[in-house]
């Protein structure tokens, strides 16, 4: 029931939005499959006032570089060094919760994919698990 | 040894059990009563919410451990001008299990000022908190982190207070033969942490306890402004599958040990407690901020006690110092940088170093049931802030003394590094606003405080709900303010005093029965 509280195209914003605040592609493989199961395990077991925070803030940070960069563009539709540009823009932005924004997606970025043996080998983290996290594990299915 | 979980009752419709004393919470403070009641030879139910969790099947990622063992897998949040992550465990041994062990005893000043000013009158004398804090540190192992397990995050800052001659010391802990894993909040995977689920939990378990885990108490049950058991429900936290209900009576008390947050609401849903108007409000805690300092040689963090070296030499002041090895997942969310300038900061955690300073605020915060789950209301004070701003300038010094060659201070309004203490200087012209950092909170207190007077108070100096005879709050809710150390062991130390106290009321009781019947 509660994976109905995320569209698959919500999904994949939530994805876009943590793989631009952390990009992981050089060290782990297919970082957005890590991702989509972290989120499917999000949805599954966060209380519903984060999960409302991420939907809502998704949805803001997806729309803003209209508002932030005066392109009228979404997120998806910017080029790597213009999201860059409007992530480093909003954290230094001078209201809190748009600083708060990007923030979010990177703490999730970061649990989702720092606490895997692949991070802690290219981070050199000892010492270092020798398996994918169980959650990981449990998670059924690919990124949406 | 009895612990029963949701796997082990789903096929039933129901479960009933009885005891002499019913013990909602199995942390800090519900271990401890437990432990006391089974040791005068009581029949003590301990209900816990949170899974039972063996220490083999602990690992080392944050966010694997946080779903698990933590209240709302960590998301927990006050809202105020600020949000502020408000970090409990939930588990079998409660937060004891994902604390930093640090073990600190209730400070003379505030028990002077708990008689003096807040209506403790003669109860939990002093001298009777340090004989059980002392049985405590006995049970606990407690003893100085040895300098070979401190780690360099704690010998950095030994150095930097020595630099700038400011007192600190190896931080005392709950644990046996540290081997320095750093691994402290995931949940310690050898089992030398001695938390509530390596120690008493056992013990109390050894001598006839029964143990629901994986159990939330819905309600007290009253009867004639009597506490005559718990209505409770079988739920698994992770996946929320609920099972069977499970009523236990009371033959003598219950006693509410579930967090200065948990408490108040189980109390409000039991319609008990309430004619102060006081259940929930008066939340205080001690919000806290860390400091990354960047040096030249490794520091390896990951190596060594989580949290190994303190100083309480800013104690009067309201602020505390201690060394903080985060894990790698943690450290990022405080790391400046998005994008690949986070990948370059990451690159070289290895040469960071973190300590925090939390501060014993005055601001007064609290906690009700809302729409979407605990509502908790909280926001630091302009001069909790300005405390905050010291503890910052403070840490940045001492991180230089200690030969950091950049700061990364973490402060809206100020560069993201710094490689000088000047470049600090502008924050003393900033605000006193709580949005200038990011803060947790991991130390709460207040929200059903003692006191004589129904009036002003929700549990009296017997820590007895006022209007429910055999209801009994253990746990930090009770304390009429916060302390400025780490508070598991004061909140031990008046839990035990409580249990004792419980033993001969129940003797009393027995004894009165046993005189009617002949
Ligand atoms: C990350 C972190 C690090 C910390 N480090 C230290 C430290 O180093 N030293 C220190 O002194 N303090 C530390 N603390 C604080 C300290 O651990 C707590 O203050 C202390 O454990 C609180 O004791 P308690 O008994 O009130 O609650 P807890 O220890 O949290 O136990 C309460 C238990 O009750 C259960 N419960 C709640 N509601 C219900 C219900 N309805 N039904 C059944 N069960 C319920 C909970 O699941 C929980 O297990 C830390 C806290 C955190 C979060
Ligand atoms: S530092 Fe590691 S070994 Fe030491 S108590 Fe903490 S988790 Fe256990």
């Amino acid at each position: 029931m509660r994976q109905l509280l995320f569209t698959r195209g919500e999904r994949r914003r939530v994805i876009t939005l943590c793989s631009a605040t952390l990009p992981a592609g050089a060290w782990v493989e297919r970082p957005e499959r890590v991702l989509g199961a972290f989120l499917q395990d999000l949805i599954a077991t966060a209380p519903l006032s984060t999960l409302l925070g991420v939907k809502v803030f998704g949805w803001l940070l997806w729309l803003c570089p209209l508002v932030v960069l005066g392109r009228p563009r979404s997120f998806g539709g910017l080029a790597a060094s213009e999201r860059q540009l409007l992530l480093d823009a909003l954290a230094a932005h001078r209201i809190y919760v748009v600083r708060e924004m990007p923030l979010l997606f990177k703490a999730l970025a970061s649990f989702a994919l720092l606490g895997l043996p692949e991070s802690q080998a290219r981070f050199g983290v000892e010492p270092r698990d020798i398996t994918a996290p169980a959650w990981l594990d449990a998670a059924p299915g690919d990124a949406p | 040894m009895t612990v029963r979980s949701l796997a082990d009752v789903r096929d039933e419709a129901a479960v009933e059990d009885s005891a002499d004393v019913v013990v909602v919470g199995s942390g800090a403070s519900g271990a401890v009563v437990a432990y006391l009641l089974c040791e005068a030879g009581l029949d003590v139910v301990v209900l816990e919410e949170g899974p039972y969790v063996r220490s083999e099947e602990l690992r080392s990622d944050m966010y694997g451990s946080m779903r698990r063992m933590w209240r709302d897998g960590g998301f927990q949040v006050a809202l105020g001008r600020a949000v502020t992550p408000i970090l409990q465990g939930r588990c079998v041994g409660g937060t004891t299990v994902v604390n930093g062990a640090i073990i600190h005893r209730l400070p003379e000043p505030i028990h002077a000022a708990w008689q003096r000013e807040h209506d403790l009158g003669s109860a939990l004398p002093y001298a009777e908190l340090m004989r059980a804090s002392d049985r405590l540190d006995e049970l606990l192992g407690v003893s100085p982190t040895p300098e070979p397990v401190q780690g360099n995050n704690a010998r950095l800052l030994h150095r930097g207070l020595d630099e700038l001659g400011l007192r600190g010391n190896a931080i005392r802990r709950s644990v046996i033969d540290c081997r320095g894993s750093a691994h402290c909040n995931q949940g310690c995977p050898t089992g030398q942490k001695q938390s509530m689920l390596a120690t008493l939990i056992p013990h109390a378990l050894e001598r006839g306890a029964r143990l629901y885990a994986t159990c939330r108490a819905e309600r007290v049950v009253g009867q004639s402004g009597r506490a005559v058991g718990v209505r409770a429900r079988f739920v698994d936290p992770v996946t929320r599958e609920r099972g069977p209900t499970l009523r236990v009576h009371a033959r003598h008390a219950v006693v509410l040990a579930a967090s200065a947050i948990q408490t108040p609401l189980l109390l409000s849903k039991s319609g008990f407690g309430r004619r102060s108007g006081l259940v929930g409000r008066r939340l205080q805690a001690h919000p806290g901020t860390a400091l990354v300092g960047v040096f030249d040689q490794p520091v390896r963090m990951t190596v060594g006690a989580t949290q190994g070296y303190e100083s309480t030499h800013h104690w009067a002041e309201r602020m505390k110092l201690e060394t903080v090895s985060m894990p790698v997942e943690l450290l990022a969310a405080r790391l400046p940088g998005l994008g690949h300038a986070l990948t370059r900061q990451l690159e070289r955690h290895d040469h960071m170093a973190v300590w925090g300073v939390q501060v014993r605020a005055q601001a007064q915060g609290g906690v009700r049931a809302g729409l979407f789950g605990t509502d908790i209301r909280y926001q630091l004070a302009a001069e909790d802030v300005a405390v905050l701003k010291r503890g910052i300038f403070l840490l940045a010094e001492l991180l230089f003394a200690a030969g950091a060659r950049e700061v990364l201070p973490g402060v809206h309004g100020l560069p993201p590094s710094i490689t000088h203490l000047d470049q600090l200087a502008p924050l003393a012209d900033l605000p006193d606003d709580p949005r200038l950092v990011h803060c947790i909170a991991a130390h709460l207190f207040g929200t059903a405080r003692l006191g004589s007077a129904e009036s002003t108070s929700v549990v009296s100096r017997q820590l007895e709900v006022h209007d429910c005879s055999g209801l009994f709050v253990a746990d930090s809710s009770v304390f009429p303010t916060n302390l400025g150390v780490n508070p598991q062991h004061s909140i031990s130390a008046v839990a035990w005093l409580l249990g004792e106290q419980l033993v001969e009321r129940v003797a009393r009781g027995r004894a009165r029965l046993a005189r009617r019947a002949s």
